[in-house]
């Protein structure tokens, strides 16, 4: 079901092999857990990633009680019911900054990869890299493209942007590789709120078209 | 009390406020920041009766010039640097009184990289997400989310009388060396490497690029050629992982790095070596030296059990 591996002398890595696992879910009952040596905890792809205190106990013990505590939760392949966002996107071309790239490299229209883009509900796996960085999975097979051989300086916040088979929504400004496709009014990510981000892993969401006038009316409504 | 306060003078080329607080941030994406050399950091706040995770003042290179408005213990732990108090040169790792209107210069370093001052109390600042951690990128801790600046003024909420200490000699590093070993354990992707890589990285010397940041040290030496990579799926990183992007030149991730990475991570720096790579100086070298875990442990709980027995 899982397997732990240590990396380096202070992190946990636990490893699903079963992939329709809600690992998030997994992730909270681990903090509910009471290992009060455990600092803290990501979820990956595929792995839970457990920061731990290792001044205060060592790989073996930490391992075992991690083990335990896996072994004694009920985890079920059926997922919970988790929320759908809906997230309005501007494709216009001032915002779809390497719509021409992607269409050269897919062999695609421009209206072509707007489709076939929105006709898909995304499962968030990660968070991170970035503050408020939201990874989902899957790109559509067409749409696959590697990441950009040079990244930009500066993505601006709110792009969206596609590699390998995942999507990712650019929270705050920042460099990036992906290839942007087109950017949301909205702002999900806040250093002013607890948590600082609502989306989180195993949520779905879905892309809604709007155009540059609805774009802005929504930017100067927030 | 708002009578209690200290002014930068001038700002030093990058002196920010650090704690070691921020933790289970990752998750969002937020690193853990903090100071790049944890121990000096808690000994500066041991020094002045602090809790040992209590906010400090990080310099970096050439440090500031600050005021001091009140009466007040500070301490100065970390690099070895041209330090002044109202233009006398002071030694450094101990307890040292200060009265309002001294001048603290911390002035060019002479070996590491940085420097670490604790004051004796809280500082009156707002904290985000539990810390005082500085973090540009999203203007989080620190001074408005930045780092000090010339006329930057920052209030004290004094703590009580501490007693006169010092570090003892035994626990105190030097940064004068001109090559170090740094220890490290083998990474879930160590076997990326050929089996020349591995030679080459255990034989050669790497240089401390100049290009080194709070978010990773840039080594300059022989490259990793590594076996061909198909789909890398972003991972877990932190700090102390040593990553190996497509050029080969490994990168090795310190506390503002992001918090999962697309390159493989060929390997993990022992924790006891990680304060000190930290104030190793660019332009001078480093040699890697596999440990096994069992090994890192033992180095952990010895220098537990060695400061505990002289910190008390």
């Amino acid at each position: 079901m899982f397997e732990i591996i240590n990396i380096g002398d202070s992190f946990i890595s636990v490893n699903f092999i079963e992939k329709k696992i809600n690992l998030f879910e997994i992730s909270k009952q681990l903090e509910k857990s009471n290992i009060k040596e455990i600092e803290d905890i990501v979820c990956s792809n595929s792995s839970i990633g457990i920061e731990y205190d290792s001044d205060s106990t060592n790989y073996k013990t930490i391992k075992n009680k991690i083990n335990n505590h896996l072994q004694s939760l009920k985890i079920n392949s059926k997922k919970k019911r988790t929320k759908i966002w809906t997230i309005p996107i501007c494709y216009n071309k001032e915002f779809a900054l390497d719509i021409e790239k992607i269409s050269k490299s897919t062999d695609l229209s421009k209206s072509s990869i707007i489709k076939i883009h929105l006709n898909q509900v995304y499962r968030v796996n990660m968070i991170g890299f970035i503050p408020g960085f939201v990874y989902m999975k899957t790109l559509n097979d067409q749409l696959k493209i590697s990441r950009k051989k040079n990244p930009r300086l500066t993505v601006p916040k709110g792009s969206i942007g596609i590699a390998d088979n995942m999507c990712g929504i650019y929270n705050i400004k920042s460099p990036g590789g992906w290839n942007i496709i087109g950017r949301t009014p909205l702002s999900f990510f806040s250093i002013y709120n607890s948590p600082p981000i609502k989306i989180k892993p195993e949520d779905k969401i879905q892309f809604k078209k709007i155009n540059k006038k609805e774009f802005f009316k929504i930017l100067y409504e927030k | 009390m708002k009578n209690n306060y200290i002014k930068f003078l001038t700002s030093g080329i990058l002196t920010t406020i650090q704690d070691l607080r921020r933790k289970g941030y990752k998750k969002y994406g937020i690193p853990e920041s903090g100071p790049l050399d944890k121990k000096s950091a808690m000994y500066a706040n041991f020094l002045v009766g602090n809790p040992l995770k209590n906010e400090v003042i990080e310099t970096t290179f050439k440090g500031p010039k600050i005021k001091f408005y009140f009466n007040c213990y500070i301490s100065i732990t970390g690099a070895e640097s041209n330090i002044k108090l109202n233009n006398k040169k002071i030694k450094i790792n101990k307890t040292i009184s200060i009265f309002k209107n001294d001048i603290l210069d911390i002035g060019n370093i002479i070996n590491g990289n940085r420097n670490y001052i604790a004051i004796n109390g809280q500082f009156d600042i707002n904290l985000n997400f539990g810390s005082l951690s500085t973090y540009e990128k999203i203007l989080i801790g620190g001074i408005k989310g930045k780092r000090c600046k010339k006329n930057d003024v920052i209030y004290i909420n004094k703590s009580n009388k501490v007693p006169l200490q010092v570090i003892n000699e035994t626990l105190i590093k030097r940064y004068d060396k001109k090559n170090y070993t740094i220890r490290i354990i083998k990474g879930p992707e160590w076997n990326i490497l050929t089996k020349e890589d591995k030679k080459e990285l255990l034989k050669n010397k790497y240089t401390i690029s100049s290009q080194s940041d709070r978010m990773g040290i840039r080594l300059i030496g022989k490259e990793m050629k590594m076996k061909k990579l198909l789909n890398f799926e972003s991972c877990h990183v932190f700090r102390g992982v040593i990553q190996c992007p497509k050029n080969g030149k490994p990168i090795i991730l310190m506390n503002d790095c992001q918090t999962t990475g697309g390159y493989p991570r060929i390997a993990i720096i022992a924790k006891k070596d990680i304060d000190l790579l930290s104030q190793i100086n660019p332009n001078k070298t480093i040699s890697f030296k596999i440990i096994t875990l069992k090994e890192s442990e033992n180095l952990i709980s010895y220098s537990i059990r060695k400061e505990k027995k002289i910190l008390i």
